[in-house]
Protein backbone atom coordinates (compact mmCIF):
# COMPACT_ATOMS: atom_id res chain seq x y z
CA UNK A 1 0.00 0.00 0.00
CA UNK A 2 1.51 3.06 -0.99
CA UNK A 3 1.73 5.95 1.25
CA UNK A 4 2.10 9.56 -0.29
CA UNK A 5 4.33 11.81 1.30
CA UNK A 6 4.01 15.65 0.16
CA UNK A 7 6.10 18.54 0.26
CA UNK A 8 4.89 21.49 0.61
CA UNK A 9 7.24 24.23 0.73
CA UNK A 10 9.82 22.89 3.04
CA UNK A 11 7.87 20.39 4.87
CA UNK A 12 6.95 16.72 4.49
CA UNK A 13 3.12 15.98 4.88
CA UNK A 14 2.66 11.79 5.43
CA UNK A 15 -0.99 10.93 5.66
CA UNK A 16 -1.57 7.41 6.52
CA UNK A 17 -4.99 6.47 4.83
CA UNK A 18 -5.36 3.11 5.86
CA UNK A 19 -4.75 0.52 8.37
CA UNK A 20 -1.03 -0.72 7.91
CA UNK A 21 0.47 -3.78 8.95
CA UNK A 22 3.63 -3.30 10.88
CA UNK A 23 5.98 -4.24 8.53
CA UNK A 24 4.30 -1.19 6.10
CA UNK A 25 4.64 0.99 9.01
CA UNK A 26 8.74 0.16 9.11
CA UNK A 27 9.16 0.64 5.64
CA UNK A 28 6.78 4.28 5.74
CA UNK A 29 9.40 4.93 8.22
CA UNK A 30 12.52 4.12 6.85
CA UNK A 31 10.85 6.02 3.44
CA UNK A 32 9.99 8.97 5.49
CA UNK A 33 13.67 8.97 6.93
CA UNK A 34 15.37 9.30 3.73
CA UNK A 35 13.16 11.75 2.01
CA UNK A 36 13.97 14.05 5.30
CA UNK A 37 18.22 13.50 4.25
CA UNK A 38 17.21 13.66 0.68
CA UNK A 39 15.07 17.19 0.87
CA UNK A 40 16.20 18.64 4.03
CA UNK A 41 12.94 19.28 4.88
CA UNK A 42 12.63 21.23 8.02
CA UNK A 43 9.09 20.14 9.03
CA UNK A 44 7.26 17.20 9.04
CA UNK A 45 3.45 16.53 9.40
CA UNK A 46 2.41 13.04 9.97
CA UNK A 47 -1.34 13.60 9.22
CA UNK A 48 -3.54 10.64 11.08
CA UNK A 49 -6.84 11.96 10.52
CA UNK A 50 -8.04 8.63 9.20
CA UNK A 51 -6.82 6.66 11.60
CA UNK A 52 -9.62 4.85 13.41
CA UNK A 53 -7.17 3.07 16.28
CA UNK A 54 -3.58 3.59 17.31
CA UNK A 55 -2.55 0.63 19.19
CA UNK A 56 0.75 0.98 21.49
CA UNK A 57 2.92 -0.54 18.34
CA UNK A 58 1.23 2.38 15.89
CA UNK A 59 1.95 4.85 18.94
CA UNK A 60 5.54 3.46 19.48
CA UNK A 61 6.19 3.76 15.62
CA UNK A 62 4.49 7.35 15.14
CA UNK A 63 6.68 8.30 18.07
CA UNK A 64 10.34 6.58 16.92
CA UNK A 65 9.14 8.77 13.52
CA UNK A 66 9.09 11.95 15.22
CA UNK A 67 11.95 11.78 17.38
CA UNK A 68 14.27 10.41 14.89
CA UNK A 69 13.51 12.98 12.86
CA UNK A 70 13.70 15.93 15.34
CA UNK A 71 17.31 14.43 15.41
CA UNK A 72 17.75 14.72 12.35
CA UNK A 73 16.48 18.42 12.52
CA UNK A 74 12.91 18.36 11.14
CA UNK A 75 10.43 19.28 13.62
CA UNK A 76 7.70 17.06 13.89
CA UNK A 77 3.57 17.10 14.47
CA UNK A 78 1.09 14.91 14.61
CA UNK A 79 -2.45 16.39 13.17
CA UNK A 80 -5.90 14.76 13.23
CA UNK A 81 -5.99 12.57 16.11
CA UNK A 82 -9.81 10.92 16.33
CA UNK A 83 -11.44 11.71 19.99
CA UNK A 84 -12.01 8.19 20.12
CA UNK A 85 -8.29 7.66 19.49
CA UNK A 86 -6.77 10.28 21.77
CA UNK A 87 -8.65 8.87 24.87
CA UNK A 88 -8.01 5.37 24.33
CA UNK A 89 -4.18 5.92 23.54
CA UNK A 90 -4.37 8.00 26.85
CA UNK A 91 -5.67 5.34 28.43
CA UNK A 92 -3.76 2.65 27.64
CA UNK A 93 -1.11 3.92 29.49
CA UNK A 94 1.77 6.33 30.38
CA UNK A 95 4.09 3.84 29.48
CA UNK A 96 3.93 4.18 26.00
CA UNK A 97 6.91 6.70 25.20
CA UNK A 98 4.34 9.45 23.50
CA UNK A 99 6.92 12.90 23.18
CA UNK A 100 5.18 13.89 19.97
CA UNK A 101 3.52 17.03 19.53
CA UNK A 102 -0.01 17.29 18.57
CA UNK A 103 -2.08 19.44 16.99
CA UNK A 104 -5.82 19.72 15.89
CA UNK A 105 -5.50 19.49 12.30
CA UNK A 106 -3.27 20.60 8.96
CA UNK A 107 -4.01 24.21 9.17
CA UNK A 108 -2.78 24.28 13.04
CA UNK A 109 0.09 21.78 12.19
CA UNK A 110 1.59 24.11 9.47
CA UNK A 111 1.27 26.95 11.86
CA UNK A 112 2.68 25.36 14.81
CA UNK A 113 5.67 24.41 12.37
CA UNK A 114 6.15 28.49 11.19
CA UNK A 115 6.15 29.69 14.43
CA UNK A 116 8.70 26.91 16.36
CA UNK A 117 11.20 27.30 13.31
CA UNK A 118 10.83 31.06 13.34
CA UNK A 119 11.87 31.15 17.10
CA UNK A 120 14.10 28.15 17.19
CA UNK A 121 16.54 30.76 16.05
CA UNK A 122 16.15 32.52 19.51
CA UNK A 123 15.63 29.59 21.74
CA UNK A 124 17.95 26.84 22.87
CA UNK A 125 16.74 23.46 21.37
CA UNK A 126 15.85 21.53 24.46
CA UNK B 1 -70.14 -25.02 32.70
CA UNK B 2 -69.18 -21.80 33.98
CA UNK B 3 -65.58 -21.18 35.18
CA UNK B 4 -66.64 -21.76 38.32
CA UNK B 5 -68.47 -24.36 38.58
CA UNK B 6 -65.28 -26.23 37.21
CA UNK B 7 -63.30 -25.32 39.43
CA UNK B 8 -65.68 -25.73 42.79
CA UNK B 9 -66.30 -29.60 40.78
CA UNK B 10 -62.46 -30.36 40.54
CA UNK B 11 -61.91 -29.38 44.30
CA UNK B 12 -65.24 -31.82 45.36
CA UNK B 13 -64.20 -34.61 43.15
CA UNK B 14 -60.81 -36.07 41.15
CA UNK B 15 -62.37 -34.88 37.72
CA UNK B 16 -59.95 -34.60 35.02
CA UNK B 17 -61.48 -33.28 32.37
CA UNK B 18 -62.16 -30.22 34.09
CA UNK B 19 -59.03 -29.75 35.51
CA UNK B 20 -57.98 -29.72 31.75
CA UNK B 21 -60.75 -27.60 31.00
CA UNK B 22 -59.32 -25.30 33.41
CA UNK B 23 -55.85 -25.94 32.45
CA UNK B 24 -57.09 -25.31 29.10
CA UNK B 25 -58.82 -22.15 29.92
CA UNK B 26 -56.27 -20.88 31.67
CA UNK B 27 -53.55 -21.52 28.60
CA UNK B 28 -55.36 -20.15 26.17
CA UNK B 29 -55.97 -16.86 27.54
CA UNK B 30 -52.72 -15.44 28.74
CA UNK B 31 -50.89 -13.46 26.31
CA UNK B 32 -48.14 -15.02 26.37
CA UNK B 33 -47.09 -17.87 22.97
CA UNK B 34 -46.92 -21.31 24.96
CA UNK B 35 -45.49 -24.36 22.97
CA UNK B 36 -44.42 -27.67 23.78
CA UNK B 37 -41.17 -28.67 21.79
CA UNK B 38 -39.60 -32.44 21.41
CA UNK B 39 -35.69 -32.98 21.68
CA UNK B 40 -35.62 -32.30 17.64
CA UNK B 41 -37.65 -28.47 18.13
CA UNK B 42 -40.89 -29.78 16.53
CA UNK B 43 -44.09 -28.89 18.08
CA UNK B 44 -46.07 -30.65 19.94
CA UNK B 45 -48.20 -28.74 21.40
CA UNK B 46 -49.57 -25.36 21.66
CA UNK B 47 -51.97 -22.71 22.60
CA UNK B 48 -54.65 -20.78 21.10
CA UNK B 49 -52.44 -17.87 20.78
CA UNK B 50 -50.24 -19.55 18.83
CA UNK B 51 -52.37 -20.72 16.35
CA UNK B 52 -53.71 -16.91 15.64
CA UNK B 53 -50.53 -15.76 14.85
CA UNK B 54 -49.11 -18.50 13.17
CA UNK B 55 -51.97 -19.78 11.57
CA UNK B 56 -53.82 -23.62 11.72
CA UNK B 57 -50.44 -25.94 10.23
CA UNK B 58 -48.34 -25.79 13.49
CA UNK B 59 -48.22 -29.19 14.80
CA UNK B 60 -44.63 -31.24 14.44
CA UNK B 61 -43.38 -28.63 12.18
CA UNK B 62 -40.28 -26.78 13.41
CA UNK B 63 -40.51 -24.19 16.07
CA UNK B 64 -37.93 -22.22 14.31
CA UNK B 65 -39.55 -21.99 10.89
CA UNK B 66 -42.98 -21.38 12.08
CA UNK B 67 -41.51 -18.20 14.51
CA UNK B 68 -38.72 -16.99 12.63
CA UNK B 69 -39.47 -18.69 9.27
CA UNK B 70 -35.83 -19.60 8.63
CA UNK B 71 -34.88 -23.24 8.22
CA UNK B 72 -31.94 -24.38 10.90
CA UNK B 73 -32.41 -23.40 14.88
CA UNK B 74 -32.07 -19.45 15.76
CA UNK B 75 -28.62 -18.19 16.14
CA UNK B 76 -26.53 -14.87 15.40
CA UNK B 77 -27.28 -13.06 12.89
CA UNK B 78 -30.23 -14.11 14.16
CA UNK B 79 -31.96 -14.40 17.55
CA UNK B 80 -30.30 -16.62 19.49
CA UNK B 81 -32.04 -20.21 20.43
CA UNK B 82 -32.66 -20.80 24.09
CA UNK B 83 -33.33 -24.38 23.79
CA UNK B 84 -29.98 -24.62 23.07
CA UNK B 85 -28.90 -23.20 25.97
CA UNK B 86 -31.37 -25.29 27.96
CA UNK B 87 -29.73 -28.76 26.42
CA UNK B 88 -26.52 -27.96 27.75
CA UNK B 89 -27.03 -26.33 31.54
CA UNK B 90 -30.13 -28.17 32.11
CA UNK B 91 -32.03 -25.37 33.60
CA UNK B 92 -33.94 -22.55 32.42
CA UNK B 93 -33.55 -19.78 30.59
CA UNK B 94 -34.18 -16.69 29.23
CA UNK B 95 -33.34 -14.77 26.46
CA UNK B 96 -34.41 -11.23 24.09
CA UNK B 97 -34.98 -11.81 20.49
CA UNK B 98 -35.46 -8.88 18.44
CA UNK B 99 -38.91 -9.21 15.91
CA UNK B 100 -39.67 -7.15 12.99
CA UNK B 101 -43.54 -6.68 12.72
CA UNK B 102 -45.07 -6.09 8.73
CA UNK B 103 -43.81 -2.28 8.86
CA UNK B 104 -40.14 -3.30 9.80
CA UNK B 105 -41.03 -1.59 13.54
CA UNK B 106 -38.95 -3.25 16.36
CA UNK B 107 -40.56 -5.90 18.35
CA UNK B 108 -38.75 -6.95 21.64
CA UNK B 109 -39.67 -10.51 22.53
CA UNK B 110 -38.50 -12.18 25.94
CA UNK B 111 -38.18 -15.78 25.00
CA UNK B 112 -38.02 -18.17 27.70
CA UNK B 113 -37.15 -22.18 27.70
CA UNK B 114 -37.75 -24.76 30.41
CA UNK B 115 -36.71 -28.35 30.38
CA UNK B 116 -39.41 -31.06 30.68
CA UNK B 117 -37.84 -34.13 32.55
CA UNK B 118 -38.51 -37.67 33.05
CA UNK B 119 -36.26 -40.15 34.87
CA UNK B 120 -33.72 -37.60 35.19
CA UNK B 121 -33.20 -36.92 31.03
CA UNK B 122 -34.78 -33.55 28.96
CA UNK B 123 -37.69 -34.97 27.50
CA UNK B 124 -39.25 -31.98 25.87
CA UNK B 125 -39.08 -28.27 26.38
CA UNK B 126 -41.55 -25.68 27.35
CA UNK B 127 -41.34 -22.05 24.83
CA UNK B 128 -42.83 -18.93 26.42
CA UNK B 129 -42.36 -16.10 24.63
CA UNK B 130 -43.69 -12.39 25.39
CA UNK B 131 -44.09 -9.34 24.11
CA UNK B 132 -41.44 -6.66 25.74
CA UNK B 133 -41.01 -3.61 23.21
CA UNK B 134 -43.10 -1.60 25.85
CA UNK B 135 -40.83 -2.15 28.67
CA UNK B 136 -37.78 -1.97 26.53
CA UNK B 137 -38.53 0.92 24.35
CA UNK B 138 -38.96 2.48 28.15
CA UNK B 139 -35.72 1.73 29.57
CA UNK B 140 -33.98 2.86 26.25
CA UNK B 141 -35.62 6.07 26.49
CA UNK B 142 -34.66 6.73 30.28
CA UNK B 143 -31.10 6.00 29.40
CA UNK B 144 -31.68 8.46 26.37
CA UNK B 145 -32.69 10.88 29.00
CA UNK B 146 -30.52 9.95 31.18
CA UNK B 147 -27.63 10.90 29.12
CA UNK B 148 -29.12 14.03 28.19
CA UNK B 149 -29.57 15.06 31.43
CA UNK B 150 -26.03 14.53 32.09
CA UNK B 151 -24.51 16.29 29.39
CA UNK B 152 -26.83 18.89 30.25
CA UNK B 153 -25.31 19.53 33.80
CA UNK B 154 -21.91 19.37 31.69
CA UNK B 155 -22.46 22.30 29.72
CA UNK B 156 -19.30 23.38 27.16
CA UNK B 157 -19.40 26.86 27.22
CA UNK B 158 -17.27 28.43 24.03
CA UNK B 159 -16.08 31.62 25.25
CA UNK B 160 -14.22 33.22 22.78
CA UNK B 161 -13.39 32.10 19.21
CA UNK B 162 -10.84 29.31 20.21
CA UNK B 163 -11.25 29.03 24.28
CA UNK B 164 -14.10 26.92 25.06
CA UNK B 165 -15.03 27.22 29.47
CA UNK B 166 -16.25 23.89 31.09
CA UNK B 167 -17.58 24.71 34.57
CA UNK B 168 -17.92 21.22 36.27
CA UNK B 169 -20.55 21.29 39.23
CA UNK B 170 -21.21 18.70 41.76
CA UNK B 171 -19.35 14.97 42.27
CA UNK B 172 -18.05 13.24 39.46
CA UNK B 173 -18.23 9.36 39.09
CA UNK B 174 -16.45 7.86 36.71
CA UNK B 175 -19.64 7.68 34.51
CA UNK B 176 -19.93 11.71 34.30
CA UNK B 177 -16.10 11.98 34.25
CA UNK B 178 -16.37 9.71 31.10
CA UNK B 179 -18.79 11.53 29.62
CA UNK B 180 -17.42 14.85 30.23
CA UNK B 181 -13.94 13.97 28.42
CA UNK B 182 -15.63 12.64 25.82
CA UNK B 183 -17.81 15.62 25.26
CA UNK B 184 -15.11 17.90 25.80
CA UNK B 185 -13.51 16.23 22.77
CA UNK B 186 -15.66 16.52 20.07
CA UNK B 187 -16.29 20.33 21.14
CA UNK B 188 -12.75 21.24 20.84
CA UNK B 189 -13.12 19.17 17.64
CA UNK B 190 -16.12 20.98 16.53
CA UNK B 191 -15.18 24.69 17.38
CA UNK B 192 -11.42 24.34 16.97
CA UNK B 193 -10.89 25.31 20.26
CA UNK B 194 -6.98 25.77 21.23
CA UNK B 195 -7.61 26.52 24.90
CA UNK B 196 -10.16 24.61 27.82
CA UNK B 197 -10.74 25.43 31.12
CA UNK B 198 -12.04 23.42 33.35
CA UNK B 199 -13.29 25.01 36.52
CA UNK B 200 -13.98 22.99 39.31
CA UNK B 201 -15.05 25.45 42.38
CA UNK B 202 -17.78 23.62 42.39
CA UNK B 203 -16.81 20.53 43.28
CA UNK B 204 -16.88 19.29 46.35
CA UNK B 205 -14.51 16.71 46.77
CA UNK B 206 -11.58 15.77 44.97
CA UNK B 207 -10.40 12.34 45.68
CA UNK B 208 -7.10 10.40 43.32
CA UNK B 209 -10.20 9.11 40.95
CA UNK B 210 -11.07 12.33 39.84
CA UNK B 211 -8.22 13.86 39.98
CA UNK B 212 -6.88 11.04 37.05
CA UNK B 213 -10.14 11.85 35.25
CA UNK B 214 -8.54 15.58 35.29
CA UNK B 215 -5.28 14.06 34.09
CA UNK B 216 -6.89 12.19 32.03
CA UNK B 217 -8.50 14.86 30.20
CA UNK B 218 -6.01 17.32 29.83
CA UNK B 219 -4.07 14.61 28.38
CA UNK B 220 -6.58 13.62 26.06
CA UNK B 221 -7.29 17.66 25.15
CA UNK B 222 -3.77 17.70 24.33
CA UNK B 223 -4.07 15.03 21.85
CA UNK B 224 -5.77 17.27 19.99
CA UNK B 225 -3.79 20.11 20.11
CA UNK B 226 -5.60 22.02 23.16
CA UNK B 227 -4.27 23.24 26.33
CA UNK B 228 -5.90 22.68 29.17
CA UNK B 229 -6.02 25.51 32.43
CA UNK B 230 -7.52 23.91 35.72
CA UNK B 231 -9.51 26.74 38.05
CA UNK B 232 -11.40 26.71 41.08
CA UNK B 233 -9.17 24.47 43.21
CA UNK B 234 -10.55 25.22 46.68
CA UNK B 235 -7.31 25.39 49.20
CA UNK B 236 -8.48 22.25 50.53
CA UNK B 237 -8.58 19.97 47.86
CA UNK B 238 -5.31 21.40 46.88
CA UNK B 239 -3.98 20.17 49.74
CA UNK B 240 -5.56 16.68 49.25
CA UNK B 241 -4.30 16.68 45.43
CA UNK B 242 -0.61 17.51 47.13
CA UNK B 243 -1.28 14.44 49.97
CA UNK B 244 -2.13 12.27 47.88
CA UNK B 245 0.85 12.67 45.06
CA UNK B 246 -1.17 13.35 42.05
CA UNK B 247 1.45 14.75 39.10
CA UNK B 248 0.89 18.23 39.40
CA UNK B 249 3.63 18.80 36.51
CA UNK B 250 0.50 17.81 34.36
CA UNK B 251 -1.80 20.76 35.32
CA UNK B 252 -1.75 24.41 34.49
CA UNK B 253 -3.98 26.21 37.24
CA UNK B 254 -5.35 29.48 38.44
CA UNK B 255 -7.43 30.18 41.55
CA UNK B 256 -10.89 31.56 39.52
CA UNK B 257 -12.45 30.91 35.89
CA UNK B 258 -11.77 34.64 35.50
CA UNK B 259 -7.72 34.17 36.02
CA UNK B 260 -7.84 30.96 33.76
CA UNK B 261 -9.66 33.25 30.93
CA UNK B 262 -6.73 35.63 31.28
CA UNK B 263 -4.45 33.03 30.97
CA UNK B 264 -5.94 31.75 27.84
CA UNK B 265 -6.22 34.88 26.51
CA UNK B 266 -2.48 35.81 26.67
CA UNK B 267 -1.57 32.20 25.58
CA UNK B 268 -3.76 32.89 22.29
CA UNK B 269 -2.12 36.67 21.87
CA UNK B 270 1.26 34.84 21.66
CA UNK B 271 0.05 33.03 18.76
CA UNK B 272 -1.57 36.18 17.47
CA UNK B 273 1.40 38.21 17.69
CA UNK B 274 4.04 35.99 16.11
CA UNK B 275 1.64 35.94 12.98
CA UNK B 276 2.48 39.67 12.67
CA UNK C 1 -24.20 -15.68 22.46
CA UNK C 2 -22.77 -15.23 19.08
CA UNK C 3 -19.07 -16.91 18.68
CA UNK C 4 -16.80 -16.65 15.70
CA UNK C 5 -13.28 -17.82 15.98
CA UNK C 6 -10.17 -16.54 13.80
CA UNK C 7 -6.83 -16.97 13.77
CA UNK C 8 -3.94 -14.89 14.31
CA UNK C 9 -1.09 -16.18 12.56
CA UNK C 10 0.78 -13.37 10.85
CA UNK C 11 0.46 -9.19 10.64
CA UNK C 12 -2.61 -9.29 8.17
CA UNK C 13 -4.19 -11.39 10.27
CA UNK C 14 -3.90 -8.77 12.86
CA UNK C 15 -5.75 -6.37 10.73
CA UNK C 16 -8.55 -8.78 10.13
CA UNK C 17 -9.03 -9.84 13.65
CA UNK C 18 -9.28 -5.84 14.52
CA UNK C 19 -11.71 -4.91 12.27
CA UNK C 20 -13.70 -8.18 13.05
CA UNK C 21 -13.75 -7.04 16.39
CA UNK C 22 -14.85 -3.46 15.70
CA UNK C 23 -17.74 -4.51 13.92
CA UNK C 24 -18.57 -7.28 16.82
CA UNK C 25 -18.22 -3.93 19.16
CA UNK C 26 -20.73 -2.66 17.01
CA UNK C 27 -23.26 -5.04 16.98
CA UNK C 28 -23.23 -5.94 20.84
CA UNK C 29 -24.31 -1.84 20.40
CA UNK C 30 -20.79 -0.20 22.29
CA UNK C 31 -19.94 3.72 21.31
CA UNK C 32 -17.51 4.75 19.17
CA UNK C 33 -15.84 5.46 22.01
CA UNK C 34 -15.67 1.85 23.55
CA UNK C 35 -15.24 0.11 20.17
CA UNK C 36 -12.16 1.90 19.82
CA UNK C 37 -11.19 0.46 23.14
CA UNK C 38 -12.27 -2.89 22.35
CA UNK C 39 -10.49 -2.84 19.12
CA UNK C 40 -7.25 -1.65 20.65
CA UNK C 41 -7.70 -4.37 23.31
CA UNK C 42 -7.75 -7.25 20.48
CA UNK C 43 -4.95 -5.95 18.62
CA UNK C 44 -2.87 -5.50 21.38
CA UNK C 45 -3.61 -9.57 22.23
CA UNK C 46 -3.17 -10.13 18.74
CA UNK C 47 0.02 -8.60 18.49
CA UNK C 48 1.38 -10.65 21.54
CA UNK C 49 0.22 -13.59 20.07
CA UNK C 50 1.55 -13.52 16.55
CA UNK C 51 5.09 -11.60 17.96
CA UNK C 52 5.72 -13.65 21.26
CA UNK C 53 3.44 -16.65 20.95
CA UNK C 54 3.99 -18.33 17.45
CA UNK C 55 0.31 -17.15 16.28
CA UNK C 56 -2.64 -18.68 17.70
CA UNK C 57 -6.71 -17.51 17.61
CA UNK C 58 -8.84 -14.59 18.83
CA UNK C 59 -12.64 -15.88 19.73
CA UNK C 60 -14.52 -12.85 19.96
CA UNK C 61 -18.24 -13.73 21.95
CA UNK C 62 -21.74 -11.09 21.86
CA UNK C 63 -22.67 -11.77 25.11
CA UNK C 64 -26.76 -11.26 25.05
CA UNK C 65 -27.72 -12.94 28.91
CA UNK C 66 -28.56 -10.86 32.05
CA UNK C 67 -25.41 -8.99 31.12
CA UNK C 68 -24.92 -7.68 27.85
CA UNK C 69 -21.54 -6.94 26.61
CA UNK C 70 -18.70 -8.46 24.92
CA UNK C 71 -16.13 -11.74 25.36
CA UNK C 72 -12.80 -12.42 23.84
CA UNK C 73 -10.43 -14.87 23.94
CA UNK C 74 -6.82 -14.76 22.90
CA UNK C 75 -4.92 -18.02 22.92
CA UNK C 76 -1.86 -19.22 21.51
CA UNK C 77 0.76 -21.81 21.90
CA UNK C 78 3.36 -20.34 22.47
CA UNK C 79 6.50 -20.44 25.24
CA UNK C 80 4.25 -18.90 27.73
CA UNK C 81 5.22 -16.28 29.88
CA UNK C 82 7.36 -17.27 32.95
CA UNK C 83 6.70 -14.58 35.17
CA UNK C 84 2.91 -12.61 35.03
CA UNK C 85 3.49 -10.57 37.64
CA UNK C 86 6.33 -8.97 35.92
CA UNK C 87 4.68 -8.90 32.26
CA UNK C 88 1.62 -7.18 34.17
CA UNK C 89 3.42 -4.67 35.54
CA UNK C 90 4.91 -3.92 32.18
CA UNK C 91 7.97 -5.46 33.37
CA UNK C 92 9.13 -6.77 30.02
CA UNK C 93 8.63 -3.55 28.07
CA UNK C 94 11.91 -4.03 26.43
CA UNK C 95 11.16 -7.53 24.59
CA UNK C 96 8.74 -5.39 22.27
CA UNK C 97 6.14 -4.53 24.26
CA UNK C 98 4.42 -7.74 25.36
CA UNK C 99 4.16 -6.26 28.81
CA UNK C 100 2.16 -2.91 27.58
CA UNK C 101 0.39 -4.83 25.23
CA UNK C 102 -0.82 -6.82 28.02
CA UNK C 103 -1.46 -3.86 30.60
CA UNK C 104 -2.91 -1.69 28.19
CA UNK C 105 -5.50 -4.37 27.38
CA UNK C 106 -6.27 -4.79 30.69
CA UNK C 107 -6.42 -1.06 31.22
CA UNK C 108 -8.90 -0.68 28.98
CA UNK C 109 -11.68 -3.64 29.40
CA UNK C 110 -13.98 -4.03 32.23
CA UNK C 111 -12.43 -7.90 32.82
CA UNK C 112 -9.03 -10.00 32.16
CA UNK C 113 -7.71 -13.21 33.07
CA UNK C 114 -4.32 -14.48 32.05
CA UNK C 115 -3.44 -17.49 32.31
CA UNK C 116 0.14 -18.97 31.01
CA UNK C 117 2.87 -20.97 31.91
CA UNK C 118 6.66 -21.93 30.44
CA UNK C 119 6.32 -24.03 27.85
CA UNK C 120 2.28 -24.58 27.92
CA UNK C 121 1.07 -21.19 25.85
CA UNK C 122 -0.67 -18.09 26.69
CA UNK C 123 -4.50 -17.76 27.13
CA UNK C 124 -5.91 -14.46 28.01
CA UNK C 125 -9.67 -13.63 28.40
CA UNK C 126 -10.83 -10.29 28.85
CA UNK C 127 -14.80 -8.54 28.83
CA UNK C 128 -16.46 -5.29 28.68
CA UNK C 129 -20.27 -4.91 29.40
CA UNK C 130 -22.25 -2.46 28.52
CA UNK C 131 -23.60 0.28 30.82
Amino acid sequence: MEIPILKIEDFLIVSFQTELSDDEINSLREEILDRIKATNARGLIIDITALKIIDSFMARSLSSIATTATLLGTRTVVVGMQPAVALTLVELGLRIKWNVQTALNLERGINLLREALKSEKDVVYE
Amino acid sequence: MSFREAVKKTKKQDGNMHKLEIYEKILDNVEEEIMLLDRDFHILWANKIVFEKYGEDIIMNFCYKITHGIDHICKPPYDICPIDKVLKTGKPTTIQHTHFDRKGNKIYVEVSAYPVYENDEITEFIHMSRDVTERVMTEEKLKEQQQAMLALSTPVLQIRDQILALPLIGTIDSARAAQIVEQLLNSIVDTQASVVILDITGVPVIDTAVANHLIKTIQAARMLGANTIITGISPANAQTLVTLGVDLSMMTTRGSLRSGVKLADEMLKLVVMEKR
Amino acid sequence: MSEDTLPVKNESDIISVRSFGRSSAANAGFGIVDQCRITTAISELARNAVVHGRGGSVTIKIVRNDKKGIEIICRDEGPGIVNLELALQGGYSTVGGLGIGLSGAKRLMDEFQITSSAGKGTTVIIRKWLK
